[in-house]
């Protein structure tokens, strides 16, 4: 059972806030676990300060690892989850020194894509690589039993 | 130059871009051009697969059109237009690196 946060959020800018709050909240979970002092957000605009459109709903960038994190958010389509991962290049190639490695996450909001994200994106603050493997219905989920380490904590943050 | 930029359609084994780096903000006419000469150059087929993308990217450049045009870069701006669910990451991508873009 996926519940799914914010659902109106592109037709309501007080739930659109909440949304990007949740998101704020979601990060500093990940990052109040380690000292990651030179991760900053946001980085990337929307275009505009009016357009609130989710693309992206949250950004941070740390400059020194040369990595960064953009989390776009769409309204869900089904009661399932909705979310897909990729990786890219900002500001050049990687051969650049001003280049920046970027993980994507565009996703419908729910507690199951929370959760998703935030075990990639810790692999991901930490320069890891990022394993998968299939639950017990099936679904790819990130192996966060591959190494001794606790990934989860007290995902989802709760909702405003 | 002091204004800097590319679209782009991503994924499915498709990278074709166009880009610009000129003294002057980019017209939104030209960014509709470079999404139809974009169409162009991936084809018919993929260009299906990635027909929300396209429109939403266009509606990005109307929006920023109506408004005078994107706020100055940096920060930079990025967007990324995918209709889930897609498969093998098929998307448009509108990234502003520097100075303005779509102005009317």
């Amino acid at each position: 059972m996926i519940t799914h946060y914010f659902k109106n959020f592109l037709q309501n800018s007080d739930e659109y806030h909440r949304a990007e709050d949740y998101w704020i909240r979601w990060w500093n979970d990940i990052m109040e676990k380690r000292i990651y002092s030179d991760w900053s957000y946001p980085w990337i605009s929307t275009g505009a300060p009016d357009l609130l459109d989710g693309n992206p709903i949250f950004s941070a960038v740390s400059h020194s690892k040369r990595r960064g994190v953009r989390i776009i958010q769409h309204e869900p389509t089904s009661n399932k989850l909705e979310i897909q991962a990729w990786t890219d290049l900002v500001g050049g190639k990687l051969i650049d020194p001003d280049a920046v490695e970027e993980l994507v996450i565009s996703c419908a909001l729910s507690d199951a894509a929370a959760e998703f994200a935030a075990a990639i994106i810790e692999r991901w603050v930490e320069r890891k690589s990022i394993p998968f493997k299939r639950n017990e219905v099936g679904r790819i989920v990130p192996d966060h039993e591959s190494d001794d380490r606790q990934m989860f904590g007290t995902w989802p943050p709760s909702v405003a | 130059m002091d204004h800097r930029g590319v679209i782009q359609a991503q994924g499915g084994s498709v990278q074709a871009s166009r880009s610009w780096d000129q003294e002057t903000p980019l017209l939104a006419s030209t960014g509709y051009a470079h999404l139809d000469s974009l169409k162009e150059e991936i084809g018919k087929r993929e260009t299906e697969l990635r027909l929300d993308g396209f429109h939403q990217a266009k509606t990005f450049i109307d929006r920023m059109a109506a408004r005078g045009g994107t706020e100055t870069a940096p920060p930079i701006i990025r967007k990324s237009y995918l209709q889930p669910p897609n498969k093998k990451g098929r998307r448009v991508d509108i990234d502003i690196f520097k100075g303005r873009a779509f102005v009317p």
